[in-house]
């Protein structure tokens, strides 16, 4: 994912479109690798970047301090969202096929 | 379901071996320019959850290019081809919020927190080289630039 957002806020003379960018990150040690610009971690299992489903009030929140990133004044700037208590997300109905 | 914690940490340390190979060399230095306030921010979302248009191309292996999600698309029009087994899809099946928040950016726009949203959007495989995603993603920049976005938002799964 961070790989983009090196070609992407390059210079466009350098084939990049001179873009910001802000990413949210599921995989630290990825990102400390590729040293996006501006990253957000969240402790989210893969495939929910923004959080639970159906839970509007956790996804905003991740995404407003996902955008929130473009206050960073140095780069890369990498942030960690706090750790979310199970508890805090309601149980999910098992799928499953049958 | 898997968090980065959960793997053994045999498998954490061979995956940043790998990791160390595939990415230091391409990028040793981190890109910058200054982004803009929220307000005046036109945000375009690229994924690499490789979600396209249901009668759009699947994606197939871990190929470098991307597709295009009009900035009008109906949730229900997607589809997602994403070949990881690292992963369930319950989430996205049951929202799609949870990897392509377009409908939130509309919530932000309602609440005057961000600009505008642009008419275009993105998507791409994850865990692909990024030798072989830089033809692509400098094609997807001369396309963000045409459609005047000034912050993207970048979104794995």
């Amino acid at each position: 994912m961070g790989v983009l957002s090196q070609y992407i806020e390059r210079a466009e003379k350098d084939g990049g479109a001179g873009i910001a960018t802000v990413q949210v990150s599921l995989i630290r040690p990825v990102t400390e690798a590729v040293r996006p610009p501006r990253a957000l971690w969240v402790p989210f299992p893969l495939g929910r970047p923004l959080g639970p489903p159906n839970r509007p009030d956790v996804q905003i929140d991740v995404l407003r301090q996902t955008l929130a990133l473009v206050e960073q004044p140095t780069a890369p700037a990498l942030v960690d969202y706090p750790e979310i208590l199970e508890d805090d997300i309601p149980g999910e109905e098992g799928w499953s096929c049958q | 379901m898997v968090r980065w914690k959960d793997i053994h940490p045999n498998e954490q340390a061979s995956l940043k071996e790998r990791l160390d190979g595939r990415y230091s060399a391409p990028f040793k230095q981190t890109p910058w320019v200054e982004a803009p306030k929220l307000i005046y921010a036109r945000i375009a979302i690229v994924t690499t959850a490789e979600i396209h248009r249901f009668d759009d191309r699947p994606f197939t292996g871990h190929e470098g290019y991307y597709r295009i999600i009009p900035g009008d698309i109906d949730y229900k029009d997607l589809a997602m081809t994403h070949s990881s087994t690292n992963f369930d899809r319950s989430a996205y099946q049951q929202d799609v919020n949870v990897c392509f928040p377009l409908d939130h950016l509309r919530t932000l726009i309602d609440l005057q927190e961000i600009g505008s949203v642009a008419d275009w959007h993105y998507s791409f495989m994850g865990s692909t080289a990024p030798e072989r995603m830089g033809p692509a993603a400098r094609e997807v920049s001369r396309l963000l630039v045409g459609d005047n976005v000034n912050l993207v938002l970048l979104i794995p799964v």
